[in-house]
Order: C-alpha cells, then structure tokens, then sequence
C-alpha cells in the first residue's frame, strides 16, 4: 500500500486532475438523480397537500395535462354515496407582457369555493385569496420578479386582473398563479372540462367511491393521490433512459481520464515493474497492485464527486432560481455515484495493469 | 557429487530470428555458494547467461535447473526468481518513491503477510549493510554506495541460495566499489549463498573461486 500511495502522491498534478475527472462524473450523475428525484417528490407533495382522497383524470392519457373530465362526469361524481366535496382543476401558461423577467407563468385553475384553496389559507403570506373571476393570486416569487404590489393591474391572456394576494409555496413549480378556474377553462377552450378532480371522501369510503367511480365512467381512472406518480411510470422512465444515458457517458469520461492516467504511469514505470517481477512478483500482483492504485483515485475522486454533486446542484437550482427544481438526495444516489466511481476505477485500470503484467522482466528492465 | 545449485545442460539462446547467438550449446554448473565470476567482452553473452540463470529468460534449446528445479514456464520461472535468487543489478534499480526500508521488504510483500515482520526483517538487513539509521529515508536522497547497499539487503531479504549480480560496481568510484564488494561477501558469507558476479573488472575475480570467460556465446575457460 506504501508503493501505491506513494506513486498517487508523486505526482499530485496529474492524479488530482483524474480525481477531479471522475469527481465531475460523478457530480453530475448525483446532480440529475437528485434533481429528478426532487421533482418526481415535489408531484407525489402537491398531490398529497390537497387533502384529497382520491384524483379521477381521464384514463387513456399520456400526459395529465391532456386528461379531460367533462362537467357531467364531474356531476356523475358529486352524485355517488360517500363523495364529500370535490375540486375541479386545470393548468394554462400564460405569456407575459413584454418587457417580461419570465418568460411564461404557470397558471393554476382553481375555483375559491372549493376545498382545494383550503391550503393557499396557509400559504397566503400577503393580502387575501382570490373571490372573483378578474382577481388573481400570485406566487411571492413571481410578484417580485415582475414587481407586483397587492392591488396592481396586470395583464394576462390579453384580460385585466387585480393582484389580490401572494403565498409562498413550498413545491418549487407551485411558482405561479392562482387564476379562476372558470376563466381558464374559457382560454383553454374547454369550457365544460378539467384536467383533474380531487374527490374528497371519509377515509372508510375511499375504495367503494373509487369503485363506483371507475365503474360509472369507464373513460376515467380514480387513484389515490399517493399511487398516481405510478401511474405514470411510462413517463418517468424516460427521465430513467436519460439518466441512465447519462451514466454511461460519464463513466466512458471518467474511464477514459482514468485510464490516460495509469497507461502514462505504467510506462513511465516500465522498469521498475519489470524490477518488480525480476524480484519474484507475479503478474497476478503487479495486476493487483495497479488496479489498486486507479481504484483508490477513482474513489477519492468520486467522494469529492458526491460532495460537489450536492453543493454543484444546490449552487444551480439558486442561480436558476426561475427553472423551479427542486433536489432531493436519496443514499441509493450516494450509492449510485460511489460504484460508478468504483466501477471507473476497475475499468481504466485492466488495460495498463494486463500491459504491464505482460511485459517480460528482461525486456522492461532494459527500458530506458 | 553433490547436486549443483545452477546446471545449464547444452543450452542455447539466440536472438533476432536465430541470427545472434548469445548463447551457444554451454553447460555449466555453479556449486553452492561458490563464487563464480563471469567475464567476457560486450556482446559476448554475459547477460544472456545471468537473465537465464535469474529465470528471467527461457533457452531456446536445452535444460536449465536451479536448486534442483528445471524453468521451463513462466510459472517456475516466477517462483524460482522470488525464492531461489537475489539480484544486484548495476543500477541498483531502487524504487525512487520509497523509502529505504520499504524498498528491502518489497521481495518479501509476496510471502510474508505481516507488515511488522516484514519491516523487522528490513531493518535486521539493513543493519547489516550499515543503513539501519537510514531505513526511513527516501533513497533518492542517498549517495551511490548506500543505494547499492540497500539493493543488497534487498537482494539478501529472501535468503536466496542464488546471488546474481550484474556489474554492480559499475557506477561506483573505486573506493566505494570495494566497500559494496566487502557488504556483498560478508552477507553471502553469514547466509552461504553462492555468488556469480558479471564484471568487466578483473580486480574483482582476485577472490573468486571460479572464473568463466565467455566469448561469442561459448565458455572459453
């Protein structure tokens, strides 16, 4: 082991720059999981914070946004044993006058008798929540960036609006506005559907109302809040593909860093390995001994790599305040990150260690 | 007789295609520990001989035994060169990023598993080339004289029965080369291993107790 480190501290340079190599691999896989985690998390939150006990969207859609529940599914709904209330939402992006310091504005349909506005109550940080269809509430975010005071009149979908509150959210793309649902619909031209309803019920009636729910409309799905990010997993899997791709184009930089590294080494120390076996060393330990030695740098690196993952993330989601992630760090990221390291090291190490334990003593030792 | 400790049995080495013999059809045997030494002009052979009586090179022809053991692989060729033999190359051939001691221990890393026993072993052979107060230090920083020194004690950490040595004074002032000479025979002396010396320098065959001249690949006396 004093052999290894040594010829690691030798020259510092060169093994710093491999660690940090495999330590930005590294980073930037930790970064996307945790990224992607924290926005897959923050969906599975805004779900669960709207107190409901189940969310009825139509069934053969991709994507929620194209889900449609027509007024008189919703009625169907309102009209089953057990139902208690219901919420009816919808979601639009509107674009801003220019000059404008965001381009697009989340616009969230809600309408201020029905249960889901029950947690802006808590959220609400300034004035009062929206009673009308011409008044709006906007996230505390996006009223400093455009500078709105409680009372201003701005301008959205080409209608006049008065800011009658601000709140402050705790999910990230919860960054937006609070709008009519009424309204939205009309600008979304679907004047008699909504995306998604919260359907709230006493916890003992959950199933039968999902059951009577999916039975009487077909054409709709009921989940609990907490299933429906499963449902989507299709979905997510592409976030899966991208992270998986990702991976292996960081372990391909990583190892090709790595493996620059230890072929310079190995040649530069061609004969003193070939002293090494003059010595009664085998090729089984001369293998060993390099492999050692790309492993130890890759892990050192891919530590720092799970350290400046975290930091490098948290520095991004602040400087991009406006994209709205979120980061939420699992251990099976740290995990992750700590054998793609390992992983790095074993690789780059197999071509310079079968080199050098090829080489025959006699010849190395004549290596100038 | 007794079975000798090195027997080449018409053993031929050539390279280049068979077009340079190194070696052409020698037999010889190095009883234990004798001292042999092995003189020729350049191109003569000399390191040919010594790589394969070191088990670092195989014949093209014939048969090759150290201690009894014939090297016909790669395998017996690894084991015969971590028990059976301790080189002294001409450049010492220390490793520069170690300090003294763990350069001594590096031969005995393969068989002895204990760190503390290996290190006690350095420092005992150490103390018998007088460098026992400078096994910590990196050997780069040592003069000529002490880094062959070590390469000795390294040579010497297996007890081998088999000490090769290839010009080992050969970049050394006179004075200096004597003294590594005196460390060489007083360690082979203490452990009676025997002792085949490749030199250009005749003064060094004065204690020999065989001499073998080689010219174009064949023992000339």
């Amino acid at each position: 082991m004093t052999y290894i480190w040594r010829n690691l501290l030798l020259r510092k340079v060169r093994t710093g720059l491999s660690m940090l190599g495999v330590a930005v691999s590294v980073a930037g896989i930790v970064s996307l999981i945790s990224v992607a985690l924290g926005m897959k998390g923050s969906f599975d939150q805004y779900l669960e914070e709207s107190g409901a006990s189940l969310v009825v969207f139509s069934k053969n859609v991709a994507d929620l946004i194209f889900s449609s529940v027509k007024t008189r599914d919703i009625e169907t709904i309102r009209g089953i044993d057990g139902v208690e209330g219901l919420a009816r939402t919808n979601f639009h992006m509107a674009r801003p006058p220019a000059p404008a310091p965001i381009p697009l504005i989340i616009c969230f349909g809600r309408y201020p008798e029905e249960r889901l506005m029950e947690k802006y109550k808590d959220l609400l940080v300034a004035g009062r929540l929206f009673e009308r269809r011409d008044e709006i509430v906007a996230a505390k975010y996006i009223a400093k960036q455009f500078r709105w005071k409680i009372g201003a009149k701005v301008t959205l979908f080409d209608h006049d609006f008065t800011v009658v509150g601000f709140y402050e959210p705790d999910i990230a793309w919860e960054n937006g506005v609070l709008v009519h649902a009424g309204f939205l619909a009309e600008q979304l031209g679907r004047k008699d559907s909504y995306s998604i309803v919260f359907v709230y019920t006493a916890p003992v009636d959950r199933a039968a109302v999902r059951k009577e729910v999916e039975e009487k409309l077909p054409h709709l799905i009921a989940v609990p809040p907490a299933d429906l990010t499963k449902r989507f997993d299709d979905q997510l899997k592409i976030i899966d593909d991208f992270i998986i791709m990702i991976t292996m184009i960081a372990l391909v930089v990583g190892v090709l860093g790595v493996l620059n590294t230890m072929m310079m080494s190995v040649s530069e120390r061609t004969r003193e390995i070939g002293m090494l076996r003059a010595l009664g060393w085998s090729k089984g330990r001369v293998v060993r001994t390099i492999i050692i030695e790309s492993v130890l740098l890759s892990v050192f690196g891919g530590a720092f790599g799970l350290l400046l993952g975290v930091l490098g993330t948290e520095a991004l989601l602040s400087a991009f305040e406006d994209a709205f992630l979120v980061s939420n760090y699992e251990f099976a990221t740290f995990v992750k990150g700590a054998l793609v390291a390992l992983v790095v090291g074993v690789l780059a190490a197999l071509y310079p260690a079968l080199r050098a334990a090829s080489l025959k003593p006699v010849e190395a030792l004549r290596y100038e | 007789m007794s079975e000798p400790l090195v027997e080449f049995r018409d053993v031929t080495r050539a390279f280049e295609r068979g077009s340079v013999v190194a070696l052409d059809h020698v037999d010889l045997r190095i009883e234990r520990g004798e001292f042999v030494a092995v003189t020729g002009p350049s191109g003569s052979g000399k390191t040919t001989l010594l790589n394969l009586m070191g088990a670092m090179d195989l014949p093209d022809s014939g048969e090759i035994l150290v201690d009894g053991i014939s090297i016909v692989d790669t395998k017996t060729m690894e084991g015969v060169r971590a028990r059976k033999i301790g080189f002294v190359f001409q450049m010492h051939n220390l490793i520069p990023v170690l300090g003294a001691a763990d350069n001594v221990e590096i031969p005995l890393i393969p068989w002895m598993r204990s760190r503390r026993e290996r290190r006690a072993r350095a420092l005992e052979l150490l103390g018998q080339v007088g460098l026992a107060a400078r096994a910590d230090t990196n050997v780069r920083v040592l003069s000529g004289g002490e880094r062959q020194r070590i390469a000795i004690a390294r040579a010497m950490a297996n007890e081998p029965p088999l000490l090769l040595a290839d010009e080992p004074t050969g970049n050394l002032d006179s004075k200096t080369g004597h003294d590594v000479m005196n460390v060489l025979h007083e360690l082979r002396h203490r452990t009676g291993a025997a002792l085949v010396l490749v030199t250009h320098n005749l003064e060094m065959c004065e204690h020999c107790d065989r001499h073998i001249a080689l010219h174009d690949g064949r023992v000339a006396s």
